[in-house]
């Protein structure tokens, strides 16, 4: 009886781990979802479903230090599938896209804001990933070379492409110094 | 404007800080991750069907027209593992012991393709608690060396009933001879009782949830290999020492053991081999010492005689811990026992 109540506490213990990740990761992994195919619905949808295929696997996953990269990874590629799937454009960073945003403030810092990330999304895909999981998910390369089934080296170039890709747009510069 | 990794970094989490989604309710995430499981098993089952027809087809299909007879190799590898005449093949990723566990029963035979644990209790609900997706499997067996015979309520069989997806109804109370098993939800579970060689054994196998066909096959190849022997030297006289010796008349347990009875107005007709049987009018009792100590505590209570606690296992046995440091354990198969006769023999128990 006892070791049944225990066996409860330790089932209920794994649902409360997940569920307090869940929490906790959730606004991350969405927004690099969103970042990566610029849709609210989709980022939604591909967050949700991501965080569902991590708690099927949950047993495996939950000590793992790179869980949330693993999150995150599967949250782009479901969102690209999504985009694909429904034969959707981009709906870009722009006002309508973001529910709550005033559709009247134009100002700079606004439009900064979406030009970045219609910068971003101009970026070709494994190069936006890279860029996503690095600067927004503030995950190492290693990682993401793992996450990406590639080699650091090819991270470390996605990354530099992306930078090149943006610096058209925002004067970046390179730095390869600059990667973790 | 030129700008660093450090920069730019924070340009594009400025660029994001406004994308604040509303938190949604984990409940329907966990409800669709149980169903991804649930999905991607069915998946694996699917392709693993397909490829084994594939791979299988045409080994059968040389083996029919005669060409490399008795070259197909089907089942797992798997190594033996078995005690008093009880054997298993378990397949070599699996997991497999003997575990001593009750008083009623010789040691449990535990299976499963997760790590055992050091130790296991009669429930099993260590083992059975890790269980979490449906090609997650225990396979567990109790050997009744005391309680039965009679057992009629355990079906004959030469090896153990195959399970189909049917039987996976849960634990329930066994004929009313043994408890109920608490379940877990979410778990697909089933018992079976049977009797082979004379001797008669609790099955259970639990799944973590509604098992795929792949797990099932396996489990049932498992329960196929499974071989049971009859017991040697029964009806010889067991030596004092060891875990039946109260069956030998010569020895001490034995007349500790009668008189006990005798307390209760029950008089000795025989044994069964693993018990001693008394009568008194219409009721018939097996009784027995344990060799090893079921934890009292953790059973139903049936009474307390002068302090002692006398524990119920399921409507017909009850056991209590003596005095004398032994464990005696009476199962009624016809009539009843009266409070005042179960009175009389824990006390004299003590004695």
């Amino acid at each position: 009886m006892e070791a049944l109540q225990m066996m409860e506490r330790r089932q209920s213990k794994a649902e409360e781990g997940f569920v307090r990740f869940f929490q906790k990761s959730y606004h991350r992994v969405f927004r690099g979802a969103f970042a990566a195919c610029g849709d609210w619905s989709v980022a939604e949808e591909a967050t949700q479903e991501a965080f569902a295929r991590a708690y099927a696997r949950w047993r495996r996953l939950r000590d793992a230090p790179w869980v949330e990269g693993w999150v995150m990874t599967t949250a782009l590629n479901e969102s690209r599938k999504l985009v694909r799937q429904a034969g959707r454009t981009r709906a870009l960073a722009a006002a309508n896209a973001i529910p709550n945003r005033d559709a009247t403030d134009f100002t700079d810092s606004i439009n900064q804001r979406d030009t970045v990330r219609l910068a971003i999304l101009d970026l070709p895909e494994r190069e936006r990933t890279a860029l996503i999981l690095f600067y927004l998910c503030n995950q190492s390369t290693a990682s993401i070379a793992e996450l990406m089934g590639c080699a650091e080296s090819t991270v470390r170039s996605h990354l530099t492409s992306a930078r090149q890709g943006l610096g058209g747009l925002l004067g970046a510069k390179e730095d390869d110094d600059g990667y973790a | 404007m030129t700008m660093d990794t450090r920069d730019l970094r924070r340009l594009i989490h400025s660029a994001y800080a406004e994308i604040e989604p509303e938190l949604p309710a984990a409940d329907p995430v966990l409800a669709k991750g149980r169903h991804v499981r649930f999905r991607e098993n069915f998946v694996r089952t699917t392709i693993g069907l397909i490829v084994g027809a594939a791979v299988l087809a045409p080994l059968i299909a040389l083996v029919s027209i005669g060409e490399t007879p008795g070259k197909v190799q089907t089942a797992a590898e798997t190594s033996t593992l078995s005690s008093s005449g009880v054997s298993v093949d378990v397949p070599l990723e699996w997991d497999g012991s003997f575990f001593e566990v009750s008083g009623f029963g010789r040691d449990v035979l535990v299976v499963s393709n997760l790590t055992l644990p050091s130790s296991v209790t009669e429930s099993a609900v260590e083992v059975r608690a890790p269980l979490d997706s449906s090609d997650d499997v225990v396979v567990w067996m109790v050997e009744y060396v005391a309680l039965c015979p009679p057992c009629d309520e355990f079906i004959p069989a030469d090896a153990p009933p195959a399970v189909t997806t049917d039987a996976l109804t849960g634990f329930d109370v066994a004929g009313g001879v043994l408890p109920g098993i608490e379940p877990i939800p979410d778990h697909a579970s089933t018992r079976m009782l049977f009797t082979t060689e004379g001797r008669f054994f609790d099955l259970r196998v639990e799944f973590g949830s509604t098992p795929t066909n792949e797990a099932l096959t396996a489990v049932n190849r498992l329960l196929a290999s499974i071989r049971v022997d009859p017991l040697g030297g029964q009806g010889d006289a067991p030596a004092c020492s060891s875990p039946g010796g109260f069956l030998n008349s010569s020895c001490p347990a034995h007349e500790w053991l009668t008189s006990v009875l005798r307390a209760g107005g029950l008089e000795l007709t025989g044994d069964t081999g693993t018990a001693l049987s008394a009568a008194n009018a219409g009721t018939t009792v097996n009784a027995w010492i344990a060799d090893t100590k079921a934890a009292v505590e953790d059973y139903p209570v049936w009474g307390e005689v002068h302090g002692i606690r006398v524990a119920k296992l399921g409507k017909d046995t009850i056991f209590w811990n003596a005095v004398t440091g032994r464990q005696v354990w009476i199962r009624t198969h016809s009539g009843s026992l009266s409070t005042d006769a179960v009175s009389k023999m824990v006390e004299t128990s003590g004695k």
